[in-house]
């Protein structure tokens, strides 16, 4: 069949079928499937075999429930729309294509069985019948799967995404109203601020401030702890959402267009634990707090604010570093920052992390998290792979884009001693 | 008018193996048959009557295995077990009855005595005898992988027996491949005396429905299980402590069923899988387990061996042996052990003289395999409700569970405007004496 005869009946078959909905910010519709209701019962077979072949036939179906014997478990195969289907690329007739609703589907008179797509997609989510090789695909019953109706312990449903991004529009409220304090109104106060009686200072400053002078004064080391209790007890929410740097490098982040990279010393996360022992070395020789005079957190709010001094050398150290977002999402505070560093030991001990959970995370078919993570701690491989990625949270520095952004609602903030998986109702 | 009703639920084919003639019959099924025996054990019934003399094994599934009607999943294999004056009656659930029907054969006749040990295959329609020798003695985990893999269908459901029946063991029992099974009456031991090794059902077919059937027949059905199918009480450990409240208190199911599991659209799931922490005795299973499908057989190894039951439980299935036999064999104490389990499997002795169900349930309990539990007190209830469940092609526990589920609802199924379902009860009715009273037709 040439290309005309195949678009025609494409556009044909687009026009008889019920759109679901414009994808847009969502992550695009598909099934959501908890194995921990799932009994094994098949009845999603039974019905998905209904639309796909007009009779009862559980082989017929787009849907497979399958046991894994020695474990005990049960777990499904479906399609799950991916945002770039691999299916679709390998079909030699181009008769697998996304709708602007975002299903996957495949039109039956132009398939020819030849079983690419079963190899192609990582899910093994288009099932070849053992008898005829005829390739059975879901396509979420235009909006109202049958298999997520008649479950009868509600294991599968169906879900088209989520598309407000509201905890982003809480942080940037946060961040600006950070900056602005931090910057504008109070100049200096980063590094060392007197809010009544109580004292609060930069712990890496504090650090400093022992090792050039050489004493340990508990009083001073104490005003350095609120920020490593606050990490302590919320991960490194100063980074994500309170430091004034970052803010500047997020709102620099969204006017570039492309990353260019960075070459390797400085993609080193390790990196800034160094900077942070060089940091403190080098107060110790040389007797004043070397890193302060270069912090570009320290520099911003001392230098930019309506009371700043404006010095030459501190106003161009504020552009240099953020000039780095050009290789890399938050390359300062991936590799180079020393609080940041200082911060991530803190984090370690941390009570809480995110979880992105098993159930509902749609793994290679969505990858959002890991496009959207300013640190680029999502690993895309695991994911590709087809396992949910564990979360470095020494790394993260809560923006909570992932928990945001997931159209799934797949991660989720929990305390560490948590066991359960996100997702469960 | 049984026919026309019932028609739509079959493919109105039946088969009869020789294995000592390594032969296939193919036949379309008799409208007679379907009008008298329904179904099920009832049309078995029958169809063993035409080969009495020769003893045959029959197999059969219902007219509402895998539809719509809910825990749709039973086939029935009948026979006449040694020293018993009835057929016996063994229901095997899971996927197996609507693996059965979807590959295309409502009811299979095997009779004959293969010298060597033979495999049946059930697909698309036909019925192909393979050699099963290289399955022999192997235990039944890697018999079936091995099975599986031959056939090409990694789903494919089946009946097999193991190292203990190879053996001629007296508490040999027929699985379904990881669950073991509900025989309890000697069908493993009739399928070694005839060399017939193993039966593999590929379910890659189906049958047609009507579009607009499908909201329909949902709709009753969940009209059947609203309000019945209710949630507390679920689940295996829940059953187990029903069928046992006494072993309960010691809090072991809870403990070791990781995950409940159901049959073949089944919304009351009551198997469960059973994970073995690890094993006291012999090599360490940590990570192993089983499926618990035969609830009765996994009590009476509680009741002798405590909290090394699922060992044995295990034990008994890798070697096809039915865990009633083994545990009225074991005494508790220093003889509880995995060694006396192996001589039991190993045991070669003559075919007994009645069935191997040793903590003697009664005939009328081995007229259904000897492990489907006796739920309800009364005893002739009990028989009905598992006799109509045996016909239609239900679970027979299922039935036992929620006797609210009637009949007549399951009838609905089939006609829409219930004018015709005393008629077809009447029948049901006169199916259901003939299973209880064991009167071929």
């Amino acid at each position: 069949m040439d290309r005309q005869a195949i678009a025609a009946a494409k556009q044909g078959n687009a026009g008889t079928r019920r759109a679901i909905g414009p994808l847009g910010r969502k992550g695009g519709p598909s099934l959501v499937f908890d194995p921990a209701k799932c009994t094994g019962c098949a009845t999603c077979e039974m019905v998905c075999s209904t639309r796909t072949a007009a009779a009862l036939s559980p082989s017929r179906a787009a849907v497979r429930i399958l046991g894994e014997e020695e474990e005990g478990k049960v777990f499904a195969i479906y399609c799950q729309h991916c945002r770039d289907p691999l299916c679709m690329e390998v079909c030699p007739v181009e008769a697998i294509h996304k709708a602007e609703d975002g299903v996957v589907r495949i039109d039956g008179d132009l398939c020819v069985h030849c079983g690419l797509c079963t190899l192609a997609c990582p899910e093994a989510a288009p099932l070849a019948h053992p008898d005829d090789h005829r390739i059975q695909k879901c396509d979420l019953c235009d909006g109202d799967p049958l298999c997520v109706s008649h479950c009868p312990e509600g294991a599968l449903g169906f879900s088209e995404g989520r598309s407000i991004p509201w905890i982003g529009w809480i942080r940037w409220t946060v961040q600006a109203a950070s900056f602005l304090l931090l910057v504008i109104i109070l100049v200096g106060t980063f590094c060392s601020l007197s809010a009544g009686g109580v004292q609060l200072s930069c712990p890496t400053g504090v650090i400093q401030n022992i090792a050039s002078s050489r004493t340990l004064i508990a009083a001073s080391a104490a005003t350095g702890l609120a920020l490593i209790l606050l990490t302590v007890l919320g991960g490194r929410v100063f980074c994500g959402w309170v430091c004034p740097f970052g803010f500047v490098l997020d709102l620099v982040g969204r006017v570039i267009p492309k990353r260019l990279g960075l070459p390797g010393f400085l993609r080193a996360r390790a990196a800034k634990y160094g900077i942070l022992a060089a940091a403190a070395g080098s107060s110790y020789a040389l007797g004043f707090q070397a890193f302060c005079t270069v912090c570009p957190i320290g520099t911003l709010c001392r230098s930019y604010g309506v009371q700043g001094f404006f010095r030459g050398g501190e106003l161009a150290l504020v552009p240099l570093l953020a000039g780095l977002e050009l290789g890399e999402k938050r390359a300062w505070c991936r590799s180079l920052c020393p609080v940041g560093a200082l911060l991530a030991l803190a984090a370690r001990l941390g009570v809480i992390r995110i979880f992105i959970g098993a159930r509902k995370c749609k793994k290679f078919s969505c990858m959002r998290c890991a496009e959207i993570c300013p640190m680029g701690i999502v690993d895309g491989e695991r994911l590709r792979e087809g396992i949910s990625p564990n979360l470095p949270m020494d790394e993260c520095i809560m923006c909570m884009r992932c928990v945001d952004y997931c159209p799934y609602g797949a991660a989720k903030i929990r305390f560490r001693w948590w066991k359960g998986v996100p997702g469960k109702a | 008018m049984i026919l026309e009703l019932f028609r739509p639920l079959y493919n109105m084919t039946a088969a009869v193996v020789d294995l000592a003639e390594n032969s296939v019959r193919h036949l379309s099924l008799a409208p007679e048959l379907l009008e008298q025996g329904l179904g099920g054990a009832g049309v078995n019934l029958m169809l063993f009557g035409r080969y009495a003399e020769e003893n045959p094994l029959v197999l059969g599934v219902g007219p509402f295995t895998g539809t719509f009607a809910p825990s749709s999943a039973l086939m029935v294999a009948t026979f006449a077990p040694p020293g018993m004056e009835k057929p016996s009656h063994v229901p095997f659930m899971v996927r197996t009855g609507p693996d059965m029907k979807f590959s295309g054969i409502d009811f299979l006749v095997i009779k004959g005595v293969s010298p060597v040990p033979k495999g049946l295959f059930l697909g698309q329609g036909r019925v192909e005898l393979w050699e099963a020798q290289d399955v022999a003695g192997k235990d039944v985990g890697e018999a079936a992988g091995l099975l599986r893999r031959r056939s090409g269908l990694d789903r494919a459901s089946m009946l097999l027996t193991g190292p203990a029946a190879d053996a001629g063991s007296p508490h040999a029992a027929v699985s379904t491949g990881m669950g073991g099974g509900l025989d309890k009456c000697g069908m493993a031991q009739w399928m070694a005396l005839r060399g017939l090794k193993a039966m593999v059902f590929s379910g890659t077919g189906g049958l047609p429905i009507e579009p607009g059937d499908l909201s329909w027949a949902h709709k009753a059905t969940a009209r059947m299980t609203r309000g019945r199918t209710h949630k507390r009480g679920r689940g295996c450990a829940s059953f187990l402590q029903r069928l046992d409240p006494a072993l309960t208190k010691k809090g072991f199911f809870r403990k070791w069923i990781v995950k409940d599991l159901a049959c073949y659209h089944c919304a009351a799931p009551c198997l469960g899988y059973v994970r073995i922490k690890g094993r006291s005795r012999g090599k360490p299973g940590k990570g192993e387990g089983f499926l618990l499908l035969d609830h009765l057989g996994f009590l009476s190894l509680m009741r002798k061996t405590g909290r090394e039951a699922p060992i044995f439980m295990k034990e008994c299935l890798e070697r096809g042996l039915d865990p009633i036999g083994v545990a009225s064999r074991l005494d508790g104490g220093k003889e509880s052990s995995l060694d006396t389990l192996q001589k039991l499997a190993d045991e070669r002795v003559p075919l007994r003289q009645g069935p191997p169900g040793s903590e003697a349930p009664g005939e009328d309990s081995l007229l259904f395999g000897g492990g489907i539990p006796r739920i309800v007190p009364d005893r002739r209830l009990w028989g009905r409700r598992v006799a109509e469940a045996m016909v239609l092609g239900l679970c027979p526990i299922m039935m036992l569970r929620f006797p609210a589920l009637e009949v007549p609802s399951f009838l609905g199924l089939v006609q829409r405007e219930g004018g015709r379902l005393q008629e077809v009860q009447d029948h049901l009715e006169g199916a259901v004496e003939a299973v209880l009273e064991g009167r071929p037709g």
